[in-house]
């Protein structure tokens, strides 16, 4: 059988140029965002260890306030064919607070920055007018979005509240398959570095030059060339 | 650093001081309160957070509890964060502690709760894979308190049964209309519970043998509730005493526990439901579940498969069930792998596997020949089994079909079986310390000149696995003749190091005999017990360990116990002993087949049976019913247009009490509901399944209960109802004089603290007495709020060992060493004798035929009561199809009630596979009507593709409620519109077949066990 980790290894060997597919291996964006030796907090999801189960996606509903259908994480699936063979494809999604984010230079009121301190990117309330600029700018479907009780644009913030008072994202702290790591990819003895260096993970649309804080073991070339939609039709129920 | 090199490496607070590896501190400097607020309007404030030093800091507006989650049954625990003003549970994530929610190395009791939460924070520095986690259901309980449609107010019917129409009255008002009875609804006199219960007559005449009237009380339960089903059962069996107590296991996939058992006890009344050992096993098969899915704990099972993917590249696993789920991942296909089968096949898997593998001689020859523990000692074997065991076949000899045994050679006991020497070829007992030979069959001089044709277990098997051949059993499952053997090969490659674990799915009517060939192909390779094999000792509670309710200090059923006569009315028992059966002796006729089926093998206590019984007049109906947090009409496969009409009527069934949080599609019929306390505000106590050790899930209300008061000013809940009408009648173990201490003394139950209490304290002195928690253990974990409810009960040294229990949610038995050797270490083994011939079950005679069952799995096609072949009534042009039901990954019919979870898919689906679909020109996405040979129907959407066993149409459960807050509620003239998105869906157990060849109202059974079964069943489609 096809061990897919190995052909990601053999393509990042030098295999890429007879594809002509491009690859953006996440090596770069994380040299230019170690470069700048600030805290820059991330998140790693090991897709092998994700079993779809979604208990991220509630609890971040649950402790962000959002409404049940207003999500800032949400766990696409589909099946895969392989070889003739089916699999399930989990895939998590959430705001990539990316180093270079192409929302906060689209913001008319500067309410959505990214902070100097730790990385995260932040949608300020009280002066998001809800113009959805930064929506629209963003490459990634439905990671932002008009939270229905506030009127103002809402995002995966690394659970700021909890995450600056030492405690961990609550999608981190009940993912059941501990597939989510979080932590400060410019300290090299967090698990998040050493995941990284053990790991060379992708991100979502590396084209898009926007340099994500989001990084996934298990990730195909293909697969994280590929667009997808927090708000995909939510269709497997299984 | 991984926790268990933490733990060794020192003291918790050298390595805290030293080696925190230089993460960050958080501090409140970088980032203010203030703007929290503007960029996180809606979140929730943390619980605590933690300063410079890392010390954690309670949040003064918040509190902090352990308890037990409710979101489903699997018995996780909690950690949750409750706002002080509001008396909200604000969010509920796992218990560290607990065994099931932090796979691997759950936190030491002596792990103070604040150190506990350092170490799940991110200044700790430490390896994330220790959190401890609840799935999404867990996560989303706290929103249940909010919701409009639960009942906190005692209500009394308006209108007829049925119509949701309700008036609010008194709980006072409530005891004494149905402690006292009368013409409460302006329908006719309706006898009260105490008159049921004071009357010494037969309930039937007719029917002798199912005991007297207080028997016409039904009280029907669920599962997994611990003590405070414990509580319940307390009173229907010693209070009360009826037999007539039901619940869902026997519809949910009780078969498949006890088929389980027939492989390892020699009994036909036990329960065995292995897990694997993901953390050593080679190779593991998951069939009718998939990791964690259906009751091994879905947070475990998923963290445990995650990591055995991750960390172990010699792991592979392969989960076989009729419809892809999203436990094998395309990322990790190298490892696992999706096996589709046809609904109804998995026994016809288990044989052809279990062909190839003796045929080819793949079997563990050594561990099946040897007759005793002394010979597997001698060979390095744990266990032993009675593959070498001659089994008599001389037709008309007392023991036909029995083992030969020591009495009848006349060389020792009757309990003593007979063996062949392998070595020497001489008869000798079982007890031989030497290897035994498996294959013999033929005639054997046993002494006194006496000859019999004997033959081994083992020879049995071989040629019970070789009736059907490979083609037709692979026909039947739908799987390939190469696959099988792949599966065979690779099974039998890894040594002991290979499990196979099912749960629920394998539903068809021979759920139990798939369950005895499953364990049997364990036992071929010598699975059990062994290092990287079958788990036996998961999920074991301290009620299953110890008594906990008969000290060390309390003895909580220390009373008179009310007598207790009949057979319950679903007829477990032995039906030879029975009234009907000696009646037709008497008469001269054939006393076979019973009127109606009988569990000779297992009392199920099944609910749905019981009210087939009632609805059937047959041996009588209830005269009253108690249903408590349980939903059969919705639930049990087949039941619902069986028995309604027998519920709807009150000249049928007189009174009917609900006790629930929730109106369901059951209990809609009561015509009163007492409100039941909801999750936190809960005592609770209990096992949790999936653990792989000994612990116990215990919490105290952590919130104020949102129901009425009583006039005394007590919370109204089950338990206090269930007090309160003893009191009133007068029956024993409640009021004064309740139950005694160690020491004699009487003692009352007056409430609920009144039995948990003492119930606690036992927990905590069981074994080695626990300690005493320090100050801050109880302030941070808001024990201090019920303490003085231990006080007032407990004697002074009693209360520090209690309370430190409930400071880390539970008590948990500490595993060191898991392993010794190539086994499991010995308080984790179920060390017993491996059934390849079950004895017992041979001695069990079927209800119908009066034929007695045979002592080894038996593959059929799938049969009738009767023993009619379902295919030869509803055939293949037909009903092409098979059906198969699953549970969602979140979606149940209880988490409906939950927003967040309503809210991750409008509806479920009618699944098929593409090719199929394409025969009936349905595509993806058409409508569609499922149909049943009941003549009913499911309407829904489809999905056609390649994730679907051909032949098969599966469909997802916990959609498709029509009431439980689906539809309008009327309370006292106010309407509380029905939530549509708890109705969309369909629920594929009302349409689903029963038994025709039984008479009346029925339910379709497993042949072995009775259990309701639901799947391999004939269903068509139809595109709409």
């Amino acid at each position: 059988m096809l061990d897919r980790r190995r052909t990601l290894k053999l393509l990042a060997g030098g295999a890429i140029a007879t594809t002509g597919m491009m690859f953006i291996p996440a090596d770069p964006v994380i040299a230019d965002i170690r470069r700048q030796g600030k805290k820059r907090l991330a998140m790693v999801i090991d897709l092998g260890r994700c079993n779809g189960c979604k208990a991220c996606v509630v609890s971040c509903g649950i402790e962000n306030g959002n409404l049940p259908d207003e999500h800032r994480t949400q766990v696409p699936q589909h099946s895969v064919d392989l070889n003739g063979k089916q699999y399930v494809f989990n895939l998590p999604l959430l705001c990539n607070n990316c180093d270079k984010p192409s929302c906060v230079s689209v913001c008319p009121t500067g309410a959505t920055f990214k902070r100097e301190q730790d990385g995260i990117v932040v949608v300020d309330s009280q002066l998001c007018i809800g113009c959805n600029y930064c929506i629209q700018a963003c490459p990634y479907d439905g990671v932002r979005f008009t939270h229905s009780a506030t009127g103002t644009v809402d995002k995966c913030n690394f659970c700021i509240q909890r995450t600056s008072r030492g405690l961990l994202p609550a999608c981190v702290e009940t993912c059941t398959g501990g597939a989510r790591v979080f932590g400060d990819i410019n300290d090299p003895e967090s698990e998040v570095s050493r995941l990284i260096r053990q790991h060379r993970p992708l991100v979502l649309q590396a084209g898009k030059q926007t340099s994500p804080n989001v990084f996934y073991i298990g990730l195909t070339q293909d697969e994280s060339n590929r667009a997808n939609s927090i708000n995909s039709p939510q269709t497997w129920q299984r | 650093m991984d926790r268990r090199d933490f733990l060794k490496a020192g003291s918790v607070a050298a390595v805290m001081t030293t080696g925190t590896l230089g993460a960050k501190a958080a501090t409140k400097a970088s980032t203010s309160d203030a703007e929290i607020s503007r960029y996180a309007p809606t979140s929730l404030t943390p619980e605590y957070y933690f300063d410079q030093d890392k010390q954690l800091v309670e949040n003064p507006e918040q509190r902090f509890a352990f308890s037990k989650c409710f979101g489903c049954f699997n018995v996780c625990g909690a950690r949750v964060s409750i706002d002080n003003k509001t008396d909200k549970v604000l969010r509920a994530v796992g218990n560290p502690y607990t065994l099931t929610n932090n796979a691997g190395q759950p936190f030491t009791m002596e792990t103070p709760p604040k150190e506990a939460m350092l170490q799940l924070s991110a200044v700790s520095g430490l390896s994330q894979s220790n959190r401890a986690t609840l799935c999404g259901r867990g996560n989303a309980v706290p929103d249940a308190f909010e919701d409009k449609h639960r009942i906190t107010r005692c209500l009394k019917r308006v209108g007829k049964r049925g119509e949701n129409r309700w008036q609010s009255i008194s709980y006072e008002q409530l005891l004494k209309e149905v402690i006292e009875g009368g013409d409460l609804f302006g329908e006719g006199k309706v006898e009260g519970l105490r008159t049921i219960h004071d009357n010494p007559a037969l309930a039937n005449p007719r029917y002798p043998d199912f005991g007297p009237v207080k028997n016409q009380l039904l009280v029907s339960t669920s599962s997994e509730q611990g003590a405070r089903a414990d509580f319940l059962h307390r009173f229907v069996k010693e209070s009360w005493g009826t037999p007539n107590i039901g619940n869902k296991d026997s519809y949910c996939g009780h078969q498949q526990v006890a088929g389980c058992a027939l492989g390892c006890f020699d009994a036909v009344d036990e329960m065995a439901l292995p897990q694997v050992d993901y953390e050593e096993t080679k190779f593991a098969i998951f069939i009718g579940t998939n990791p964690g899915l259906s009751g091994n704990g879905l947070n475990v099972g998923s963290r445990r498969l995650a990591k055995a993917r991750s960390d172990r590249p010699d792991f592979k696993y392969v989960v076989i069930d009729p419809i892809l789920r999203s436990l094998t991942s395309e990322v990790d296909n190298s490892q696992g792998e999706w096996l589709p089968i046809v609904s109804g096949g998995d026994t016809a898997l288990m044989f052809a596997m279990m062909q190839y593998i003796i045929n080819h001689d793949r079997y563990r020859r050594a561990y099946l020949e040897a007759p005793s523990q002394a010979c597997a000692d001698a060979i390095g074997e744990i266990n032993y089994t009675n593959a070498t065991y001659l089994v008599v076949k001389e037709p008309g000899h007392p023991l036909f079909n029995q083992f030969l045994t020591a009495e009848a050679c006349g060389v020792g006991e009757a309990e003593i079986k007979m063996v062949i020497d392998k070595a020497t070829g001489q008869l000798v007992t079982g007890e031989s310390e030497q290897p035994a030979e498996l294959f013999y069959k033929g005639k054997l001089a046993i002494g006194n000149g006496v000859e019999l044709q004997v033959e081994t277990a083992f020879s049995l098997l071989k040629h019970r696995v070789n009736e059907t051949s490979m083609r037709q059993l692979s026909e039947r499952c739908g799987i390939s003749v190469a696959k099988i053997e792949e599966l065979a090969k690779e099974f039998t490659s890894h040594g002991r190091s290979v499990a196979i674990e099912t749960n629920t799915g394998c539903n068809a009517s021979d759920g139990g005999q798939f369950a005895f060939a499953m364990i049997m192909l364990a036992t071929l390779v010598g699975a059990h017990n062994a290092k990287g094999g079958m788990m036996h000792m998961g999920g074991v509670g301290y009620a299953a360990m110890y008594d906990i309710y008969d000290g060390p200090l309390y003895n909580l059923m220390d009373f008179e116990h009310a007598s207790l006569t009949g057979f319950n009315a679903e007829r477990s028992g032995d039906y030879e002993l029975s009234h009907e059966y000696q009646q037709k002796l008497a008469k001269g006729l054939d006393p076979y087949p019973a009127d109606q089926p009988w569990n000779n093998t297992f009392v199920q206590d099944n609910s749905g049976e019981l009210l087939v019984a009632h609805a059937n007049k047959n041996p009588f109906q209830f005269k009253a019913w108690i249903t408590w947090a349980t939903n059969p009409i919705y639930g049990c496969s087949g039941l619902q247009d069986q028995v309604e009409d027998s519920i709807k009527d009150p000249k049928q069934l007189g009174l009917i009490i609900a006790l629930d949080p929730y109106i369901n599609e059951t209990n809609v019929f009561a015509d009163y509901i007492v409100p039941d306390s909801l999750q936190y505000e809960q005592w609770a106590n209990s096992r949790m399944w999936g653990s792989e050790f000994v612990g116990d899930v215990a919490c105290v209300p952590v919130v104020t209960s949102r129901n009425v008061k009583t006039a005394q000013g007590q919370e109204v809940n089950m338990e206090q109802f269930l007090i309160d009408i003893s009191k009133a009648i007068g029956l024993p173990g409640f009021g004064e004089k309740a139950f005694k201490d160690v020491e004699g003394r009487d003692l009352p139950i007056h409430e609920p603290a009144d039995f948990y209490v003492p119930l606690f304290a036992n927990i905590a002195h069981t074994g080695s007495v626990l300690p005493s928690p320090t100050e801050e253990d109880i302030a941070f974990t808001s024990v201090d709020r019920v303490l003085p409810l231990f006080k007032a009960r407990l004697k002074p040294e009693e209360v520090g060992p209690t309370a430190y229990m409930l400071t880390r949610g539970g008590r948990y038995e500490r595993v060191d060493e898991r392993y010794e050797g190539e086994f499991f270490n010995p308080m984790m083994r179920m060390d017993t004798q491996f059934q390849v011939y079950n004895e017992s079950l041979a001695r069990v005679k079927d209800s119908y035929s009066g034929e007695f069952n045979d002592g080894q799995p038996v593959y059929d096609v799938d049969r009738f009561w009767d023993g009619s072949a379902v295919r030869a009534l509803w055939k293949v042009n037909e009903y092409p199809f098979n059906l198969s039901t699953f549970k969602l990954h979140l979606r149940s019919p209880y988490s409906v009630a939950l927003p967040r979870i309503t809210a991750l898919g409008e509806t479920n689906y009618i699944h098929l596979h593409e090719d199929d679909a394409a025969k009936f020109d349905i595509k993806d996405g058409d409508r569609a009507q499922v149909l049943s040979p009941k003549g009913k129907y499911i309407e829904g959407i489809v999905q056609a593709d390649k994730t679907v066993a051909r032949n098969t149409i599966v469909v997802g459960m916990g959609y498709g409620h029509w009431c439980f807050g689906a539809s309008d509620l009327e309370v006292d003239g106010q309407v509380i519109p029905g939530i549509p998105s708890r109705g969309t869906g369909v629920c594929p157990n009302p349409f689903n077949i029963v038994d025709p060849s039984r008479k009346g109202a029925s339910l379709y059974r497993d042949k072995t066990f009775g259990s309701t079964a639901r799947h391999g069943v004939p269903v068509a489609i139809r595109k709409v």
